[in-house]
C-alpha cells in the first residue's frame, strides 16, 4: 500500500497543488486536509505548504498557527514537513526553534539556489550524500534565519551562498527526534528535470523510503 | 437645460454634448445617480468610444475561437476539451498617483476578468513603461512602487510573472504605462459568460464587501493627467490578494455547479457598469437593490452603485439554487449576497428598499452614446525643427580635448545624420539639400524685402553650425565610422548598448516576482523570447510572450506596430511554438491631437492588415487614451500579448549556446547596411554627443525604413520557414533580434549558455540594426537549413561558429574585432538594475 500524505490547505496557501503533484510523482498517496480539520492520524506524512496564509497579516505564519489543524499536529505523531511558509508557521507555533525574519534586501527573492546537504542521517535527507550540492529555489520576502540561542536547531541544509542573511546560512532544519523537517528552499519546485531540477524529489523519495522500511 | 445639472455633469467627465443626449433621452433633468451611471458607461476607459469604430476591424476569428473581444477575456480553443482565455490591461493613471496601489489593483483586475471565463489563472506578463530612472528618481520610485505592488500582489495570489518588458523614455516621466496580461487554462466544460439570463433568477455579490474606494475611477482614466496628483488619490482602489486569492479559489470551487448562469468581474465602474453590460449581452434587464449589498462601511446608493472596491464578482444564478453556491463563498470566508435580479424589462432600475432610484433603459446606456469626431491627419515635418536638434552642438565640439576624441564625436555624429531623414545620403543628392535650397531661397527673399527677424537669426545660426560640423566630417580621413573608432571605443560602446535600460537583464524585477509558483514554469523569464509553460498531463505546452513598441511606431505607426507584431509572433516562434492569438494593449495620449490620432488608426490599420494576413485572431484586448501630462505626452504605444502553442513540450528551443562548432545564421534581413533608425545604437550616439533633443524629436525626423521592410508576405515566408526548421528539429538555437540588434542578441546567447561565439558582420548597420524580421539561428545540419531557407525565399548569412571558449568575437569591418569574455558581458548586462539595489 502506498504512504499516505496530507497538504493542508490554508486560506491564502499557494502551493498546495505543487505539493500534491510532487508528492504522487514520489509514489505518495495523497489528500488535501482543510485548515479547520481537527484529526489528521491517518496520514503518515503531513505537509503545511507554501503561500501567503492569511495574506501574512500580522507576520507569516502567526495566523495559522492558531488554526484548528495546529492544535490536531500537537497530537499527531507522525511525520510533518513545513515547505516556506510551513516553515514560518511550526517557527511561529513553537514546533520548531527560531524564528523567519524579513530577508536583508527587505525584497521578495525568487531565485534558484545551491544548497549544501548538512545532514544525510535524517528521514528527509536518507537519498543524498553528507556534502552533496543540490539545487532547489527559493521564493520568500522573509526567509532569514534567526537562532533561538537556548535552543539550536539542527541544520539540514545550507546555502552555498547566502541569499537572504540567514545565520549560519541555514535553509532547513528538523527537530530534534527527527519527525518535523522544514525548508525555506521549495522541493516540490524541483521536482521535475524539466523543471530545471529534480533534486527536490530527493526530500519526498527519502520521506517515502523511510515510511516503507 | 439646467446649469447646476449641467455643471455636475461636467465634472463627473462627461461632455456638453454627453449631457444634452442625456437630458433628451430622460426627458427630464438627470439625477444624480443617473449622471454617475452615464458618466462611467460612457467613459473611454468603459465605451471605447473614440477606437470601437477601428477595432472593429480586426479579425477575431479562427478555428480556434471560442470567444472573441467583448468579454471578460478571448477564448482559445487548445485541444478537445482545454481552452486557454487571455487579455492584457492597462493600469496607468492609478499607478502614475499610487504606483504600488495602482500596479496591484491593475493585476487584480486582470485577473478577475480571466477567473470569469470559468478558468483558473496560471500565469501573468506585464510590460511596464517609465522615465529613465537613471536620471529621474520620480522614475526611479515608480519603477520601485509599480514593481512592489505587482510582486506583493501576483506572489500572494500564487500566480506567477513568467514575462514581461520594460522600456525606459523620457515621455513616460509622468505618466508610466503598467500593462498587465493574464493567462487562464480551463475545460470548456467550465467556461462562463458575462451574462445575466432568465427571468426571476438573482444576482449575487460575492468577495470582499463594497467600500467607498475607487469611486468614479474610470472617469479619472479617461482624462489626462493635470493638476495636483495628491487630489487624485481618492480615485485609486485599494487592493487585498489575499481576498483576491479567496476568491479565485471560491470562484473554482462554484463553477463546477451547473447553476451558475453567468459570471462577470467588477472592474471599472463597479455595478455601475458590469450590470448593465451583461443584462444587456442576455437580453433582459435587472433590478439592484443597494440596500442589500453588504458594506464595510455605511454608504450612500449612490456609492454603493459607483464604487469600484476590488476583490468582487457577480454571478447570475438560478432561482431557488443561491444558497448552494453562497455557502461555497461564505466557506472560503468571503462574503456573498443577492443584490438583484433579472427581469424581462430592458432597464437598468436602481432601488434602495422600495423607492426606485433609477430606472435607465438600457439601450440609452449602449446605444445612444454620442461619438466623438477627432479630426486626424499625419505629423508635418519641418527643416528648421530638425536643424534645432543640433543647438549647441558646435560649442560641445569645440570643448572636446584632443585629436582622437574630437574624431570621436564627429564619427558619432556622422552615425547619427546617416540615419536621420534629412541628411541621410544613401540616395545621392540627400532631402536635406533639397528643401534647403527652397528655403534659403525663401530666406533670402525675406532678406531683400527687409523682413529679418529673431527667428530667422536663429534658423541661420543652426544652419551654419550644422554645415561647420559637416564640414569637419567630410574631412575624417577614415571614411566609416568603423575605421575612425578604435577598438577600446567600440568596446566601450558595446558595452554601453547591453547597459541602456532598453536592453539589459530585468533580472532585478523578476526576481522580486514568484515566477515558478504553480511548476509549470519551464522556461522562466529571461532565458528564453517567450516564456514556456506545461500543462501537467498534456503532451503540448504554451509559450507566451508580450512585446512592445514605441519608438517605431513613432517614426511610422504603421510600419512599427507590423515589427511589434512580427516581434510577439518571432519570440514564440523561436522558442519552438506556433502563435494561436494575440491580445493587444494600446497606449496613445490625448485623441484631441490630430496626429496623434491619426498614429492610432495607422497603428490599428497595420495590426488588422497582419493579423489577417498571418491568420492569428486578436480575441481581447484594451485601449488606454490620455496618457499625458502637461509636461509629456507619451511615445504611441502598442503592445502586443501572443498566445502560442509547443506541439511537443520535448522540442524547446533555447537561446544560451550549449555547444560549439554549430553555424550562426542570420535569417531575414542579414546585410542590414545602415538601417539603425530608432535603435538604441543610435539613442546611445545621441546620449554620447549629449544631444539636447527629446527621444520623440529624434525618432520623428528619422529616416523611414525602406519599403522592403515592410513586407508582410516575407515576414510570414520567413516564419514559414523557421517553422519548418523546427519541425525537423535542425535548429540548435534561436534568438529574435530587437532592443540592441544581434549583438545584443550574440550577448545573450553567451551569456545563457555554456559556450562561445565568434562571427564576422559588415559593419555597424549589421551589427546594431533592430529593424525586423531578423533573428539568429544556431545548426549542426546546415546544408538542410539553407535549402529550407532557401525554398521560402528567405535572406540568410552564416556569420560564424560557435566556439569552446566563454567569449563573444566579432570582427565587424575589414581587420578590425573586438573579444569580450563571459563575466564583461554578463557584468554589464546586469548592472543598470542591479544599480537600483
Amino acid at each position: 500500500m502506498k504512504p499516505k500524505a496530507g497538504v493542508i490547505i490554508f486560506p491564502g496557501s499557494n502551493c498546495d497543488r505543487d505539493t500534491y503533484w510532487a508528492l504522487e510523482i514520489a509514489g505518495f498517496d495523497v489528500e488535501y486536509i482543510w485548515y479547520k480539520d481537527s484529526c489528521v492520524d491517518k496520514y503518515q506524512l503531513v505537509v503545511l505548504p507554501g503561500g501567503f496564509s492569511y495574506g501574512d497579516y500580522l507576520r507569516p505564519g502567526v495566523l495559522a498557527s492558531f488554526s484548528p489543524v495546529l492544535k490536531a499536529l500537537e497530537d499527531y505523531r507522525g511525520y510533518i514537513m513545513g515547505i516556506c511558509n510551513g516553515f514560518q508557521i511550526l517557527t511561529e507555533s513553537g514546533f520548531l526553534p527560531g524564528a523567519l525574519t524579513r530577508n536583508i534586501s527587505g525584497r521578495f527573492i525568487c531565485q534558484w539556489e545551491e544548497l549544501i546537504v548538512e545532514n544525510d542521517d535524517t528521514p528527509f535527507t536518507n537519498m543524498f550524500r553528507k556534502g552533496q550540492k543540490i539545487k532547489i529555489p527559493i521564493a520568500h520576502s522573509d526567509g532569514r534565519y534567526i537562532k533561538d540561542k537556548n535552543k539550536p536547531p539542527t541544520v539540514v541544509f545550507r546555502y552555498a551562498r547566502n541569499p537572504n542573511g540567514s545565520e549560519d546560512n541555514i535553509a532547513a532544519i528538523i527537530s530534534d527526534d527527527q519527525r518535523i523537517f522544514a525548508t525555506m528552499p521549495h522541493p516540490e519546485r524541483a521536482s521535475e528535470k524539466i523543471l530545471g531540477s529534480d533534486d527536490g524529489l530527493g526530500v519526498f523519495l527519502s520521506v517515502y523510503r523511510a515510511l516503507r522500511w | 437645460m439646467n446649469i447646476r445639472a449641467l455643471e455636475r455633469a461636467l465634472m463627473m467627465g462627461l461632455s456638453t454634448q454627453e449631457y444634452e443626449v442625456i437630458e433628451e433621452l430622460l426627458g427630464r433633468e438627470p439625477t444624480n445617480l443617473e449622471l454617475g451611471v452615464f458618466s462611467l458607461n460612457w467613459s473611454e476607459h468603459c465605451s471605447y468610444k473614440s477606437t470601437k469604430r477601428f477595432l472593429r476591424l480586426l479579425p477575431s476569428e479562427s478555428e480556434r475561437t471560442v470567444v472573441g473581444p467583448g468579454g471578460g477575456a478571448g477564448v482559445l480553443k487548445l485541444d478537445e476539451d482545454t481552452i486557454v482565455a487571455f487579455k492584457i490591461e492597462s493600469h496607468n493613471h492609478p499607478s502614475a498617483v499610487e504606483p504600488k496601489n495602482g500596479a496591484a489593483t491593475g493585476v487584480g483586475g486582470i485577473i478577475r476578468d480571466v477567473l470569469s471565463m470559468g478558468v483558473r489563472p496560471i500565469a501573468l506578463l506585464d510590460s511596464l513603461r517609465f522615465g529613465d530612472f537613471r536620471r529621474s528618481k520620480k522614475s526611479l520610485n515608480l519603477l520601485k512602487g509599480v514593481v512592489d505592488g505587482i510582486s506583493s500582489y501576483g506572489n500572494s495570489v500564487g500566480i506567477p510573472v513568467v514575462g514581461g518588458e520594460v522600456f525606459v523614455d523620457e515621455s513616460y516621466e509622468d505618466n508610466p504605462l503598467v500593462n498587465v496580461m493574464c493567462v487562464g487554462v480551463g475545460n470548456i466544460k467550465n467556461l462562463k459568460e458575462g451574462i445575466l439570463k432568465g427571468e426571476g433568477n438573482s444576482v449575487i455579490l460575492v468577495g470582499a464587501p463594497t467600500g467607498r474606494d475607487g469611486i468614479m475611477g474610470a472617469s479619472f482614466a479617461s482624462q489626462n493627467l493635470e493638476g495636483e496628483i495628491s487630489e487624485k488619490r481618492p480615485a485609486v482602489q485599494i487592493g487585498d490578494p489575499f481576498m483576491e486569492k479567496l476568491l479565485i479559489e471560491a470562484t473554482l470551487e462554484a463553477i463546477d455547479s451547473p447553476y451558475i448562469v453567468g459570471m462577470q468581474d467588477l472592474g471599472a465602474g463597479g455595478l455601475s457598469t458590469a450590470l448593465p453590460e451583461m443584462a444587456y449581452r442576455g437580453g433582459v434587464g435587472v433590478e439592484l437593490y443597494t440596500d442589500k449589498v453588504p458594506t464595510r462601511e455605511p454608504l450612500t446608493p449612490y456609492e454603493v452603485v459607483l464604487s469600484e472596491s476590488q476583490e468582487r464578482m457577480v454571478l447570475c444564478v438560478e432561482k431557488g439554487k443561491e444558497e448552494e453556491i453562497i455557502s461555497i463563498f461564505k466557506k472560503w470566508g468571503l462574503t456573498a449576497a443577492v443584490i438583484g435580479k433579472v427581469i424581462s424589462k430592458k432597464v437598468f432600475r436602481i432601488l434602495y428598499k422600495d423607492e426606485i432610484l433609477a430606472e435607465i433603459p438600457l439601450p440609452y446606456i449602449f446605444k445612444s452614446i454620442p461619438k466623438p469626431e477627432w479630426i486626424s491627419y499625419p505629423e508635418g515635418k519641418d527643416i528648421w525643427e530638425f536643424l534645432s536638434i543640433f543647438k549647441g552642438l558646435k560649442e560641445s565640439y569645440k570643448k572636446v580635448k584632443g585629436r582622437h576624441n574630437q574624431r570621436k564625436f564627429l564619427a558619432y555624429l556622422d552615425i547619427f545624420a546617416l540615419s536621420m531623414e534629412y541628411t541621410s545620403s544613401s540616395f545621392g543628392l540627400s532631402n536635406m539639400d533639397r528643401e534647403l535650397k527652397y528655403e534659403t531661397f525663401l530666406m533670402k527673399r525675406d532678406i531683400m524685402l527687409g523682413k529679418v527677424d529673431d527667428e530667422a537669426q536663429i534658423k541661420m545660426s543652426s544652419l551654419a553650425d550644422y554645415e561647420f560640423l559637416l564640414s569637419k566630417i567630410s574631412k575624417l580621413d577614415g571614411y566609416y565610422a568603423e575605421s575612425v573608432l578604435s577598438y577600446k571605443d567600440v568596446k566601450d560602446i558595446c558595452l554601453g548598448i547591453l547597459r541602456r535600460p532598453n536592453v539589459s537583464s530585468k533580472k532585478w524585477i523578476y526576481r522580486q516576482y514568484d515566477h515558478m509558483v504553480g511548476t509549470d514554469t519551464v522556461i522562466p523569464p529571461g532565458e528564453g523570447d517567450a516564456a514556456i509553460m506545461r500543462i501537467k498531463g498534456k503532451k503540448w505546452a504554451l509559450a507566451l510572450t508580450v512585446d512592445g513598441s514605441a519608438k517605431f511606431i513613432a517614426i511610422d505607426p504603421y510600419w512599427g506596430t507590423q515589427r511589434v507584431a512580427t516581434e510577439a509572433c518571432l519570440n514564440i516562434i523561436c522558442s519552438g511554438g506556433e502563435v494561436i492569438g494575440f491580445t493587444d494593449g494600446i497606449n496613445f495620449p490625448s485623441p484631441s491631437d490630430p496626429t496623434e490620432y491619426w498614429k492610432l488608426q495607422e497603428s490599428i490599420r497595420a495590426l488588422s492588415d497582419f493579423s489577417k494576413r498571418m491568420g492569428i485572431p486578436v480575441v481581447s484586448g484594451n485601449v488606454s487614451l490620455y496618457n499625458e501630462s502637461e509636461r509629456f505626452k507619451v511615445l504611441p504605444t502598442v503592445i502586443i500579448g501572443a498566445v502560442g502553442v509547443l506541439k511537443d513540450i520535448n522540442n524547446i528551443v533555447r537561446i544560451g549556446v550549449e555547444r560549439a562548432k554549430l553555424r550562426v545564421y542570420v535569417v531575414g534581413f542579414p546585410q542590414t547596411v545602415f538601417d539603425l533608425g530608432g535603435s538604441e545604437f543610435l539613442l546611445e550616439m545621441v546620449d554620447r554627443l549629449n544631444l539636447n533633443a527629446p527621444t520623440k524629436l529624434i525618432l520623428k525626423y528619422t529616416s523611414l525604413p525602406r519599403r522592403f521592410y515592410r513586407d508582410i508576405d516575407y515576414v510570414k515566408s520567413l516564419m514559414e520557414a523557421l517553422k519548418e526548421i523546427i519541425r525537423y528539429g535542425f535548429a540548435v538555437n534561436m534568438h529574435d533580434i530587437s532592443e540592441g540588434g544581434l549583438f545584443a542578441a550574440l550577448s545573450e546567447m553567451v551569456i545563457n549558455g555554456k559556450v562561445g561565439i565568434a562571427v564576422k558582420v559588415d559593419g555597424f548597420g549589421e551589427l546594431f540594426s533592430e529593424l525586423a524580421p531578423r533573428v539568429v539561428l544556431t545548426t549542426d545540419h546546415h546544408h538542410e537549413v539553407e535549402s529550407i531557407l532557401a525554398k521560402h525565399g528567405v535572406l540568410f548569412e552564416n556569420i560564424g561558429l560557435t566556439i569552446d571558449s566563454r567569449e563573444l568575437f566579432i570582427n565587424y569591418y575589414e581587420d578590425k574585432s573586438v573579444e569580450f569574455g563571459v563575466d564583461e558581458l554578463r557584468e554589464a548586462y546586469y548592472e543598470t538594475f542591479e544599480n537600483i539595489g
